[in-house]
């Protein structure tokens, strides 16, 4: 009896699954959302589900286009509307540019949060954009995972196209291997923003001043953000988040690094490393100048706003929320010069090309057009990002672009900048935020001596990277 | 089988088809493939290949080191410590978020059923307004959690949040009036809610039971209502105080409604994911990191589909387990009619 | 606590609502606060925390949210999935809840079984599976990805099964002698009884159809098809330093489920009995 029930359900499985398969079509309409047009349910193959979705309300420019035309979509991950609306401007502007070559755009942007755990789900299912931007350290594992295309023997055969168009740094990590990954979109430095209200008003030495001076190390930034820091009135001389690019800087700015030189094993545990660290440890806990870090684009970043903290460093992606809620006089220094010498970052994203982009020559055509000095001049002129392209007229568009009322120190820490670090000898994602972080953590919240923290984290880490 | 007995199971099945169809294909399906999964080295674009119970070994499975004891103990670690070491976990990171989920589950459990059965037990009276602090008291429940976590952030901050502006105005004031006088003030905590590994996941247990208590108070109040007037009349007439009907006959009546809570409060917290995503994402230092969080770090950002996949095969195993205790030791309890 | 329908003064009465009161505050705060912040200027939310509202009522924040942001969109998308799954998830609950308490057919305490269990299963757990199927039907970025895999709940099913087995047996066997079919049954007798049950699966239905955040998240792409909690999460990663902005989509985001509550609690928590929650 038992089996024989057991039997009956494996039969209703499979029947089941038959009706589902005549019913899969007529199911859609029944539930379409009045919002949508009466479109059938689109095969798989489609390589533009959003054109296939279009909503009544917009017309979509790819439905209207000639059938021999090619649709590249590509995606960004746009901080806020206005610079969408610059990025679909853009996407507009090239499509008329590009008609010509039977090339027409579909920009498809995506929001912040979990900008790359959507991207990784379309690109398992092979349904990801032609083009899309990615953060620089993530470039090595779509590549090691073979998501992204190898650039290199189109771009060999294009005259027009030079690498040393770019900044160094991106494009040496870029061509790892022989290889070249991705044209990079923007580039940014980590800076120093700081409020001058709060430094006029207790009357403390100004960061511009002391780095005119050659006067920003370690000991006069420690000094005034001593100075600046009254706990009573909930003013701080520092802040910081927890993110990797800000206690990653402690540790470059002490003379260490992230990784061993050929990247196979933590870092951590170097002296430079241990120093930087240590200095960051005593600003939290001993000297007591900066409150406890919360997660990226929390808390930390919008008490900067708020007009209560000193000197937060951060990227120039943050210049424009600055711009949109602070109600004191800002302005931004290179960071302080330490143990190590001069240290930055030089944070880098590129647009990459899916593996499976159908027809790459086109797909190349549109990353170099919107990698162009002219688009890149559009983008910075918003003051967003700086330009990847050195050509003088996108420079000079970001540099116009204020407040702040002086933009070099964005551009000047380049020169000595340690570029964004993709790692192609282990998985990003596991050593520095499932391995690292953690034990970052525990010296923020001075659970554990920085020695020890960076050896747990080096033990956790080590055995992660290839040899 | 009998011909109405046939027929009776043909309209058993009809009735059920509507359910069971879409049972079967949006989630049978997807279920049995993320079986399959479970049992491979798939990272979101291969092609997935056989690796046996690897991933689950790696999950669960110690290495036996003896001699790390003795290590130990020469390192100056206490016995304790060092007998620790001898399992050492394939994956620490595992058994830190499984850590926390019982802990939250059992956090959530603990604040939410206790205080949501004395709130539903006195929102019962037959007095006026009732009906009103039993809406307000709802309301975190229909709340979304994304835009409660939203919320609650300003709550937290531990430098110009509410809670920290008050404990301050506190301080400040109580300095002001005595301490200051007597030469001892106090000292501003500044608690760091969401920033502190010792205290970032009481923070969330405090949040999901206060988005909890609510819909618990609900189900207790209905139950409540259930008992009949003639009960209490006849034990206030026998002389039966607020306290004893309160144990004595409440509580008894009330035992299926607390097993029916328990055991979707415990389904519920032991796959919490929202919450340390947008609040905490894990940190820090792990102190937050759930189990089906690390399942979608692991299984989404990080390319391991099919150790995620095993992690999420082992939640539904301890999901699993503790029901089936629970409804073991049920009739211990639970006072059945 | 207090049994008797009593309508003098006493102090434990005075007592009573007092700590009443204050609990409710405890529990409506956060949304006081969110409602009070999202009509702020941008700096003044982090002066005066505790003042619940500005000195000026800053309504541009939410011309900014329904105009700039489009949230009026994402919230006329997100009410046409809600109602959908909604409506559909109690109609196969009634029917699957039915079959599981009052029909006898092989194999249904296998199948009951199956389902519980799965109720315990983590929605990440199906994710991927789940997208390459809407891939495979055309569904990515289509709302019908947000419906259709929902129009079944095992959770509600096993809330009807319970309401059901609880209705004594003598209610459809009388029926039955007057040549009643089941669906008869069910239509006529069963459900007109279930109002709590079915407000009660109402209710957790609308709330899964407007709050629910992952899946959308991964399953839809164009802005025209976002839903509520994709826009606010959109808001929250290109807004975060402008807090009020913040909680004006919030406040959108949250007001619609609390005034449906408002209006269905009546049904919704007054009738439920105790036995739907048994076993």
């Amino acid at each position: 009896m038992k089996h024989n029930m057991l039997w009956k359900v494996a039969c209703l499985v499979l029947v089941t699954a038959f009706v589902l398969s005549a019913c899969g079509a007529p199911a859609a309409p029944a539930t379409q959302a009045p919002a949508n047009t009466a479109a059938p349910a689109a095969p798989a193959a489609t390589s533009a589900p959003a054109a296939t979705a279009a909503p009544a309300a917009t017309a979509a420019p790819a439905a209207t286009a000639a059938p021999a035309m090619v649709t590249i979509r590509w995606r960004t991950r746009p901080d806020n509307q206005a610079e969408q609306d610059v990025y679909q401007k853009i996407s507009d502007d090239l499509s008329k540019q590009l008609a010509a070559q039977g090339i027409t755009l579909q920009y498809d942007p995506a929001p912040v949060t979990g900008y790359e755990d959507k991207l990784k789900a379309e690109l398992s299912a092979g349904n990801a954009p032609d083009i899309f931007w990615i953060p620089g350290a993530s470039t090595a594992d779509y590549a090691t995972l073979g998501v992204i295309a190898d650039l290199k023997p189109i771009a060999d055969k294009d005259s027009n196209f030079k690498v040393t168009n770019y900044y160094d740094a991106p494009m040496k990590e870029l061509q790892n291997g022989g290889h070249l990954w991705g044209i990079p979109r923007d580039v940014s430095t980590l800076v120093m923003y700081y409020n001058k209200d709060l430094f006029k008003k207790y009357n403390v030495d100004d960061p511009a001043k002391l780095a005119a001076d050659g006067k920003w190390d370690w000991a006069n930034f420690q000094r005034v953000a001593k100075e600046i820091t009254h706990p009573a009135d909930k003013v701080y001389g520092f802040s910081m988040s927890n993110w990797w690019g800000l206690w990653g800087w402690f540790v470059y700015s002490g003379g260490g690094n992230l990784f061993n030189a050929d990247r196979t094993a933590c870092g951590l545990t170097d002296p430079g490393s241990i120093a930087g660290l240590q200095f960051m440890s005593d600003l939290f806990l001993k000297d007591k100048v900066a409150p406890a870090p919360g997660i990226e684009g929390g808390p930390s970043e919008t008490d900067f706003h708020a007009g209560t903290i000193g000197m937060y460093p951060n990227g120039r992606w943050m210049t424009p929320s600055d711009r949109a809620n602070d109600k004191f006089d800002w302005g931004v220094v290179e960071m302080p010069k330490g143990p190590g010498g001069n240290a930055t970052w030089l944070f880098w994203g590129p647009y990459v090309m899916n593996a499976k982009a159908a027809n790459p020559a086109a797909a190349w055509t549109v990353m170099k057009a919107l990698t162009s000095a002219d688009v890149q001049a559009k983008v910075a002129a918003l003051g967003t990002n700086i330009p990847s392209n050195k050509d003088k007229a996108a420079v000079d568009a970001f540099l116009g672009s204020k407040p702040p009322a002086d933009n070099t120190p964005f551009i000047a820490g380049a020169a000595y900048a340690q570029g964004e670090i993709p790692l192609f000898t282990g998985n990003w994602n596991d050593i520095v935020n499932g391995q690292y972080q953690p034990n970052i953590d525990k010296i923020f919240a001075g659970k554990a001596s920085v020695a020890d923290a960076a050896k747990a984290a080096c033990d956790g880490s080590n055995p992660l990277f290839k040899k | 089988m009998s011909k109405s007995r046939t027929r009776e199971a043909i309209e058993g099945y009809l009735f059920l088809l509507p359910n069971l169809i879409g049972f079967l294909i949006f989630f049978a399906i997807p279920l049995a493939i993320s079986f399959y999964y479970s049992f491979t080295d798939y990272n979101l674009f291969n092609d997935p290949k056989w690796v046996g119970l690897s991933n689950y070994g790696k999950a669960l499975g110690f290495a036996f080191t003896p001699g790390s004891y003795q290590a130990g103990i020469d390192a100056g670690k206490s016995w304790f410590e060092a007998a620790g070491n001898i399992f050492q976990p394939n994956d620490p990171t595992f058994w830190t978020a499984l850590q926390n989920t019982i802990v939250y589950a059992l956090g959530v459990l603990a604040f939410s059923i206790t205080p949501a059965f004395l709130l539903a037990w006195m929102l019962n009276s037959k007095l006026r307004g009732m009906t009103v602090f039993r809406a307000l008291i709802y309301i975190p429940v229909v709340a979304s959690i994304v835009g409660s976590a939203l919320v609650w952030f300003w709550i937290y901050n531990s430098t110009s949040g509410v809670i920290n502006t008050v404990v301050t105005g506190t301080v400040n004031g109580l300095n002001t009036l005595i301490f200051n006088s007597v030469g001892h003030p106090l000292v501003d905590p500044q608690i760091n809610w969401l920033t502190s590994p010792d205290l970032a996941l009481l923070s969330l247990i405090i949040m999901t039971s206060w988005a909890t208590i609510g819909y618990d108070m609900v189900v207790f109040l209905a139950a409540l209502q259930g008992i009949p007037n003639h009960l209490y009349e006849a034990a206030t007439i026998d002389g039966a105080g607020r306290g004893t009907i309160l144990t004595r006959i409440v509580v008894p009546l009330m035992t299926p409604t607390i097993f029916f809570l328990l055991i979707t409060n415990t389904i519920t917290s032991l796959q919490i994911f929202s919450e340390p995503y947008i609040m905490t994402s894990g940190g820090p230092a792990n102190s937050t990191l759930t189990i089906v969080y690390y399942l979608y770090q692991k299984g989404f950002q990080r390319f391991q589909m099919g150790y995620g996949a095993s992690l999420a095969w082992i939640v539904f195993g301890l999901i699993f387990i503790v029901t089936l205790v629970q409804f073991r030791f049920s009739n211990r309890w639970v006072y059945e009619e | 606590m207090f049994t008797k329908v009593d309508r003098g003064f006493s102090f434990s009465k005075l007592a009573f609502y007092i700590f009443l009161t204050l609990v409710g505050l405890l529990f409506v705060y956060p949304f006081l606060f969110m409602l009070g912040a999202s009509l702020k200027d941008s700096p003044e939310i982090f002066h005066d925390i505790l003042n619940l509202f500005g000195k000026r009522l800053v309504w541009e924040n939410y011309a900014t949210v329904l105009g700039t942001v489009n949230m009026g969109r994402y919230m006329l998308n997100t009410a046409v999935v809600t109602i959908l799954v909604t409506l559909g998830q109690i109609a196969t609950s009634i029917l699957g809840g039915y079959a599981f308490s009052r029909i006898r057919f092989p194999g249904r305490d296998l199948i009951f079984r199956i389902y519980l269990g799965t109720i315990m299963i983590p929605f990440t757990v199906i994710m991927v599976p789940m997208y390459k199927l809407m891939l495979l039907f055309g569904w990515v970025d289509k709302l019908q990805a947000l419906v259709v895999p929902w129009l079944f709940t095992a959770a509600g099913t096993f809330l009807m099964r319970q309401f059901f087995m609880n209705f004594p047996k003598e209610l459809e066997e009388a029926a039955f002698l007057d040549g009643a079919n089941r669906f008869t049954i069910l239509t006529q007798i069963f459900i007109p009884l279930s109002g709590p049950a079915i407000a009660t699966q109402f209710t957790i239905s609308f709330l899964y159809g407007w709050n629910s955040f992952i899946w959308p998240l991964v399953a839809i792409q164009s802005k025209n098809n976002y839903v509520v909690t994709q826009g606010l999460a959109d808001i929250q990663g290109g807004y975060h330093a402008t807090p009020p902005i913040v909680l004006a989509g919030t406040t959108l985001v949250i007001i619609p489920t609390v005034l449906v509550f408002l209006f269905a609690q009546k049904y919704f928590v007054e009738g439920v009995t105790t036995t739907g929650m048994k076993n």
